[in-house]
């Protein structure tokens, strides 16, 4: 397939996506998004009480490979494929985040954000606009890698990236999905406090009813920003194919025009050829 | 968990026993080298001296000359990478110079990949040693290169001073430095992919001039496509690399009676460092001359290592396995890895100077084929101008004979040059040529042929003349007769020259008896359809092909000079070409 073919097929799919996506249901969407490998299955399963027996599959290895959806009391969870690795789970990912309500977007704590995330986040806010820093909540994630309280300058350097680089104020929970899953295991509450999980589950649940009400509307606008994008998208992918198409014709109409000139050059030629033999036509009639 | 497992110091002494034959066995490419950046300096003047000349040589409003412009910019572009190459390369050369007794290991990956920890541990034995320690270990010399203007990075040489890399929660290397120990030179590189793109580069830029290349990459994130990327660009410049999996360690946690966490550090599972090794594993298999990497992956965590000191620790941290491999390659490749790595180099330079150059012969040959497309534009434009020439030379022509020019020739001289030289200029115009002085020389009409003189055309008659006596009246009677019959019939001018006709009848006038019959020459046409005829073909008909010579004439030059320019382009290519490749040839 063609980089051009490629564009509109996708172009195609993002248009049927917006199509499609109608029933949302009256629960708030929190979809987990971020790179490969970022704890974003285990962030689920422990928010959702699947310590001992996982819900959303976890590996070493990049295991989530499409969306996967849980309904709890208050939201659905939504889990999406690691970015950084290939198109097609980039592209569910992205599916799951049109349609959330509220990212967390997952980073493991073992080092500032890279390039790549900043350039995610930028499209993140461009989704989201003014809600940004409501919807989005940013989750640091194995906490418990932390020696000497290293990840307390990584976590406030990310804060810095956040202001300085997106211009985005987010709240931020630092976890550990491990630790948690100790503490639950071996009834540990310290364990348990320390994994920040409890905190972002309260969050999570306030923050849901919060925005409970709003969430109609709030689709709405994003339906309207997504809308915008993919017109805006559409009219430039018409504009170069028209382009495109008028680059195919253009040999074609040189040919033509050129053709043309010469066919009423001599057609002129005629006329005066004609012209002249009617003259003389003339004089030997009158002679 | 490995057998094969060799502890520092061991590795150590290996290379150190290396470098001697690393002394012995010196290889110097520099004469290549310096010839290789020759060749392209030469290559480019010469063509920069082509483009100037060139540029001049075509009429501002000529649309071949923006593409000429195009052209030499696009090549220009070409030449100032070339330069940076140049001067990296030069960098580099210096750069390795204080380094030919030894094998120089550039450890490379993204940002935070534990890069600097490693090396650390590779001087010290501990990714943050203490005074103590180096106190008493043998003691690696530091080294700086260059340095990036990042905010938060490295003070200026401050491996030097500290004798350590920096190691911080957050990007902390923005330098090129390292540290020799005999046989081994290390060299640790800001991290890639960081917001600060600008570390990213100078790596890049330094990992050319590497014999080896560590690879690290984050086990919590393995075999990312930015990764992969980077790994596949060090293969194709045929860069011999080691991929490590880093911090491939978890913590096991837990709470003391007091409510405090309690943690040790642990190897990850062992079935979750296989998956990660067989993925990236595979991942790498997929790659083009994946032969290049020479050890399988391996999972390794220096925080693991430096707890536990023993050599089951070491081993088990994957610590023990990355000297083995390292001492494998010391044994079996290292000295001819360091011998052929500067050729190796200069002949992936020479790669890549072929596809810029390839890049260069298209943008060439799509600038041939606009000349030979403008010719085409002129050749199908002359042919209506033609026709429309020999049209309106036909119309002058014709009014010209029924207004009974004077000097009829000159006329239509004037006539014709004044087309030809008219629609010469429209045809340049058309291609937007019109700025040379050459091109403005006029029409030549010494080329256009004459058209036959002005002759009568008499036909002899004979007629009687009554007696000798009578001579006189009917000489006159004579002339009155066919001064009436020449005017009947041609009227005009030919009447003047009816006297004269008559005249020369006269002497013919017989002297015979009582009938007379004289002889005379009468005039009964003229040759001005024969002229007219010949005026049609030798000024209109022929004006199409006199226009075409006229033009091509004038442009001819130009565009053989910018054939002669694609032409000499293609042949510096080919000659740089050819040189580089016998530079490439020629035996270490």
């Amino acid at each position: 397939m063609s980089e051009r073919e490629q564009v509109l097929a996708q172009l195609e799919n993002a248009c049927s996506n917006l199509l499609a996506v109608s029933v949302l249901g009256e629960k708030p969407r929190i979809a987990a998004w971020g790179l490969v490998k970022a704890g974003k299955s285990s962030l689920l399963n422990m928010l959702s009480g699947h310590v001992e027996q996982e819900f959303f599959k976890t590996g070493a290895v990049r295991t989530t490979r499409v969306n996967r959806e849980l309904e709890t009391d208050h939201y659905i969870l939504v889990d999406t494929p690691g970015l950084g690795i290939d198109d097609d789970d980039s592209e569910q990912a992205f599916k799951g985040l049109d349609s959330a309500d509220i990212i967390l977007f997952v980073h493991a704590l073992q080092g500032e954000l890279d390039q790549e995330e900043i350039d995610l986040l930028i499209e993140v806010k461009a989704v989201y606009t003014e809600e940004i820093d409501r919807r989005l909540v940013i989750v640091l994630s194995q906490l418990d890698k932390d020696e000497n309280g290293a990840m307390n300058s990584v976590s406030s350097r990310i804060m810095e990236q956040l202001q300085e680089q997106i211009g985005i104020q987010p709240t931020c929970f630092k976890v550990s999905n491990t630790r948690y899953r100790k503490g639950i295991a071996e009834s540990k509450p310290v364990l348990t406090k320390k994994s920040g999980i409890p905190n972002l589950a309260q969050y999570l649940d306030t923050l849901s009813l919060e925005i409970k009400d709003q969430l109609e509307a709030a689709r709405y606008r994003r339906q309207q920003v997504r809308e915008a994008q993919l017109l805006k998208e559409l009219e430039q992918a018409i504009e170069e194919e028209r382009q495109f198409i008028s680059s195919l014709k253009k040999p074609y109409i040189e040919k033509i025009s050129i053709f043309n000139q010469i066919m009423e050059k001599l057609r002129q030629e005629f006329n005066s050829h004609s012209d002249e033999i009617s003259i003389i036509q003339k004089k030997i009639n009158s002679i | 968990m490995q057998k094969e497992s060799t502890s520092r110091a061991e590795l150590m002494a290996s290379f150190k026993a290396l470098q001697r034959d690393f002394d012995n066995k010196k290889n110097d490419i520099k004469n290549k080298e310096s010839d290789f950046d020759q060749l392209r300096k030469r290559f480019c003047e010469q063509l920069k001296q082509r483009n100037e000349r060139f540029v001049q040589l075509i009429g501002s409003e000529n649309p071949l000359q923006s593409l000429a412009y195009n052209l030499s910019g696009q090549l220009e572009k070409n030449f100032d990478n070339w330069e940076q190459q140049a001067a990296a390369r030069s960098k580099g050369i210096q750069f390795r110079k204080d380094f030919g007794d030894s094998l120089l290991v550039f450890i490379y990956g993204k940002v935070k990949s534990g890069k600097s920890s490693l090396g650390n541990y590779m001087a010290w034995g501990h990714s943050e040693p203490t005074p103590e320690l180096k106190e008493k270990s043998l003691s690696p010399t530091y080294f700086s290169a260059e340095q990036t203007n990042v905010a938060s990075g490295d003070q200026d040489k401050e491996a030097e001073k500290t004798l350590q890399f920096r190691v911080n929660a957050t990007e902390a290397t923005s330098s090129i430095q390292g540290f020799k120990l005999p046989g081994l030179t290390w060299v640790d590189s800001p991290g890639l992919h960081s917001v600060n793109a600008k570390n990213g580069d100078l790596a890049k830029e330094y990992a050319e001039h590497a014999d080896l290349i560590l690879y690290t990459m984050s086990s919590q994130a393995p075999g990312r496509a930015s990764d992969m990327e980077e790994i596949t660009e060090l293969l194709n410049s045929n860069k011999k690399i080691m991929v490590l999996l880093t911090g491939s360690d978890t913590t096991n946690e837990d709470e003391d009676e007091e409510g405090n966490l309690v943690t040790m550090v642990v190897m990850k599972d062992l079935l979750d460092r296989r998956d990660q090794v067989e993925y990236v594993n595979g991942e790498l298999e997929q790659l083009q001359n994946s032969s290049s990497v020479l050890a399988e992956v391996l999972p390794i965590s220096t925080r693991y290592a430096e707890r536990n000191m023993t050599p089951e620790g070491i081993a088990e941290s994957g610590m023990g396995r990355l000297m083995y491999e390292l001492q494998v390659i010391c044994a079996s490749q290292a000295l001819s890895i360091k011998l052929n790595m500067p050729m190796e180099n200069l002949r992936h330079s020479i790669r890549v100077t072929a596809d810029d150059l390839a890049g260069m012969r298209e943008i060439i040959s799509g600038f041939a084929n606009s000349i030979g497309k403008q010719n085409d534009d002129l050749q199908r434009e002359l042919s209506s101008l033609g026709v429309q020439g020999s049209s309106q030379m036909r119309a002058y022509i014709n009014q010209v004979f029924i207004d009974e020019h004077a000097d009829l020739e000159n006329a239509l001289r004037q006539k014709a040059s004044e087309i030809i030289s008219q629609l010469a200029i429209e045809a340049l115009n058309k291609i937007g040529e019109r700025q040379q002085q050459g091109l403005k020389q006029a029409f030549d009409s010494s080329r256009l042929s004459g058209i036959p003189e002005y002759r009568e055309i008499t036909e002899e008659k004979e007629y009687f003349v009554g007696t000798r006596e009578g001579n006189k009246s009917l000489w006159g009677l004579g002339g009155t007769l066919l001064g009436g019959a020449a005017g009947f019939l041609l009227g005009g001018p030919a009447g003047a020259a009816i006297g004269a006709s008559v005249g020369s009848a006269s002497s013919m006038v017989g002297r015979s008896a009582s009938a007379e019959y004289g002889r005379h020459q009468v005039v009964v046409s003229d040759n001005r359809e024969e002229q007219r005829q010949a005026a049609i073909e030798n000024y209109s008909n022929i004006l199409p092909r006199l226009l075409d010579e006229h033009v091509n004439t004038l442009y001819g030059p130009l565009r053989t000079a910018m054939l002669e320019y694609c032409g000499a382009l293609d042949r510096d290519m080919t000659e740089l070409m050819d040189n580089l490749e016998n530079l490439a040839q020629v035996n270490q």
